[in-house]
């Protein structure tokens, strides 16, 4: 898995050992720009995969074309073996792909519960129950606690987001990911823009974040992306670079010449 | 596990406590007994809110854009004349429930066209659908009686007792507690799961989508539920005063509807009840003093809404209401 070989195609066997996220010649341009060029990955159950490249490489596209936001030129990619393109975007959460957003996107005139409780309730199918108060479905808002209390909310359920420094609004937005038990978990950037001290409360979020959760974490620093990742993937102008471990890719001189080099 | 009271509390109050019911019902008692010879006036009042209700619920809790409730409300009118006149089926309340369902088809089969675009689409398609209907109903007179409206329209009595009377006293208490379960009805929704969903959607739709949300489907449920409200509307309005006319496709319906809503303020049922109010006094009070500059009041009062108090009305007595420590947190 420390090379950038793919097998020829997913094996849509459900056994541990194929990969739960396999893309394959994944292809998008926009006009004469090539932003996605061929690219294809495997990515195992509870993997912790970094996605690294420089600005405009195509990370946010890449995760833009997995979860539905954008068609892909062509190419192909299976999820648990289910045929990831032919689903719809709401299908493809329901199947276990899960996102945050690199510019928070959440219901701002709702408390911080309610932001996890819609996530919940759509996930334990309760958001189509007309006739009982919320606050009711007991068995919802334990689920939504459980979460607030893995993203260090739980002071704060009651506030509006609205409310809420920026900081902790990245880490609703890992809570709202979290709570839909994604198989696999694709992190836009969730500590960007933040302070240095909220920063450090989303990484460490993040670094607990359960085991057998697969994740791709795109981020720009370093010190993060090496202690989280156990695989990085570097993206460069649309297609695949490297792939290999953290020792792997830091003494790539390639990487270090295109990437590394122009960010230190 | 936090029990059910604390949770509450996470909670958006969306609504009002619960005892609010009681003074608000309490004085459409005292009105009946006071305002004896008014009645009509009320009932106009009644079927206003309920019209806005539905509005109020699309928009303000979903964020719907609609500028041709008429289209749902007058679909639902007609039902309540074509049931007697046509099919002999006088009996109000079922008629009453069939002129609801007839909203509901209606909003859920335009839906399908108005909802698929953004917020422009929407309004636009909402406003062609109820322009067409107007032109459908001019176009059939002998079936719908056009601008004369139609004739021989003769409700039964109400459960077999209470004949509507030229008065308004069985019209007033049957519109009062027509309102009363649409009201309660859709505080249920609104505080539910479903209802925390709405505002979601409401806030949100793109993200509602990464979250697995059917969205689509979803405004179609929620705009034919409105589509029923809405007809309820209607119908009591045809059943109440025995006539319908192609009037209740009319564009100024839709657009008195929202009015209400937004000097009420959206995202709260009660908003509807205070634009109403509001709306009629102020109707009453301007177009006796001078009827052809009653709409330059109407637009001086939406625009001071819009500077000071923005989220309507409500939002000031929310406002007050804190202050002196009465209410929790306020929605929107
Ligand atoms: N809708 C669009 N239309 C045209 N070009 C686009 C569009 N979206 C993105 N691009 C271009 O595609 C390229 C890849 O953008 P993308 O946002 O995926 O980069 P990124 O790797 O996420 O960068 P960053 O690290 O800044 O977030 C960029 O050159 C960008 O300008
Ligand atoms: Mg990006």
């Amino acid at each position: 898995m420390s090379t950038a070989t793919v097998s020829p195609s997913a094996a849509p066997t459900a056994d541990g050992q194929s990969p739960v996220l396999a893309v394959r010649d994944l292809c998008l341009s926009f006009g004469a720009i090539r932003v996605a060029r061929d690219i294809s990955f495997d990515l195992a159950r509870g993997e912790r995969l970094a996605l690294i490249g420089p600005n405009g490489a195509g990370k946010t596209t890449l995760i833009n074309l997995l979860t539905g936001v954008l068609k892909p030129d062509s190419g192909s990619a299976t999820l648990g073996g289910r045929d990831l393109l032919a689903l719809k975007p709401h299908q493809r959460v329901r199947a276990g792909l899960g996102r945050t957003y690199q510019i928070t996107s959440l219901f701002r005139a709702m408390t911080v519960f309610e932001n996890i409780f819609v996530a919940v309730s759509e996930r334990m199918g309760a958001s189509t129950m007309l006739w009982r108060p919320a606050w009711s479905r007991t068995d919802v808002c334990a689920e939504v606690e459980r979460i607030l209390e893995i993203v260090s909310l739980s002071d704060v359920a009651s506030e509006p987001i609205s409310d809420l420094p920026y900081g902790r609004q990245r880490l609703v937005e890992l809570g709202l990911a979290l709570a839909l038990e994604p198989k696999v978990l694709l992190l836009d950037e969730p500590a960007a823009g933040i302070p240095h001290r909220e920063a450090e409360v989303v990484q460490r979020t993040v670094d607990q974040l359960p085991d057998d959760i697969a994740i791709i974490l795109v981020e720009h620093d370093m010190d993060l992306v090496f202690r989280f990742a156990r695989e990085i993937l570097v993206l460069v102008e649309g297609a695949v670079l490297r792939r290999g471990t953290p020792d792997e890719i830091a003494a790539d001189p390639e990487v270090k010449r295109i990437y590394l080099g122009t960010s230190e | 596990m936090a029990e059910p009271n604390t949770l509450r509390g996470r909670f958006t109050q969306v609504e009002g406590p619960l005892w609010l019911l009681v003074p608000i019902y309490l004085a459409a008692v005292a009105y009946f007994y006071l305002m004896g010879n008014q009645l009509h006036l009320g009932m106009a009042v009644v079927n206003m809110i309920i019209l806005a209700l539905s509005i109020d619920f699309i928009l303000g809790f979903a964020g719907i854009n609609s500028l041709g409730q008429a289209a749902l409300s007058g679909a639902g009118a007609y039902m309540a004349g074509f049931l007697p006149v046509y099919f002999g089926w006088a009996e109000p309340i079922t008629g009453l429930l069939v002129a609801g369902l007839v909203g509901a088809v209606m909003a859920y089969v335009t839906g399908i066209i108005a909802l698929r675009g953004g917020e422009l689409t929407v309004l636009a398609m909402t406003i062609i659908v109820a322009a067409i209907l107007y032109e459908f109903a001019n176009s059939y007179q002998d079936i719908t009686g056009g601008f004369d409206g139609l004739r021989g329209i003769d409700i039964d009595r109400v459960f077999g007792l209470f004949k509507f009377d030229l008065w308004g006293r069985t019209g007033f208490v049957y519109s009062v507690c027509v309102l009363f379960v649409v009201h309660i009805a859709l505080r249920v929704i609104v505080n539910s799961p479903f209802g925390v969903m709405m505002r979601g959607l409401r806030e949100n739709p793109v993200r509602m989508r990464a979250l697995g949300t059917p969205v689509f489907h979803r405004l179609l449920i929620i705009y034919a539920i409105g589509g029923f409200v809405a007809g309820i509307a209607g119908g009591l309005q045809t059943q109440t005063h025995e006539f319908v006319s192609m009037e209740v496709f009319a564009f100024h319906v839709s657009a008195t509807a929202l009015t209400v809503v937004i000097i009420g303020g959206l995202g709260r049922l009660y908003g509807a009840f205070i634009g109403a109010v509001i709306y009629v006094v102020f109707q009453d009070v301007f177009a006796k003093m001078a009827p052809q500059y009653w709409y330059f009041w109407l637009g001086l009062l939406l625009v001071l809404v819009a500077l000071f108090a923005h989220g309507g009305v409500v939002s000031l007595i929310d406002k007050a209401a804190a202050r002196i420590g009465l209410a929790g947190r306020r929605a929107r």
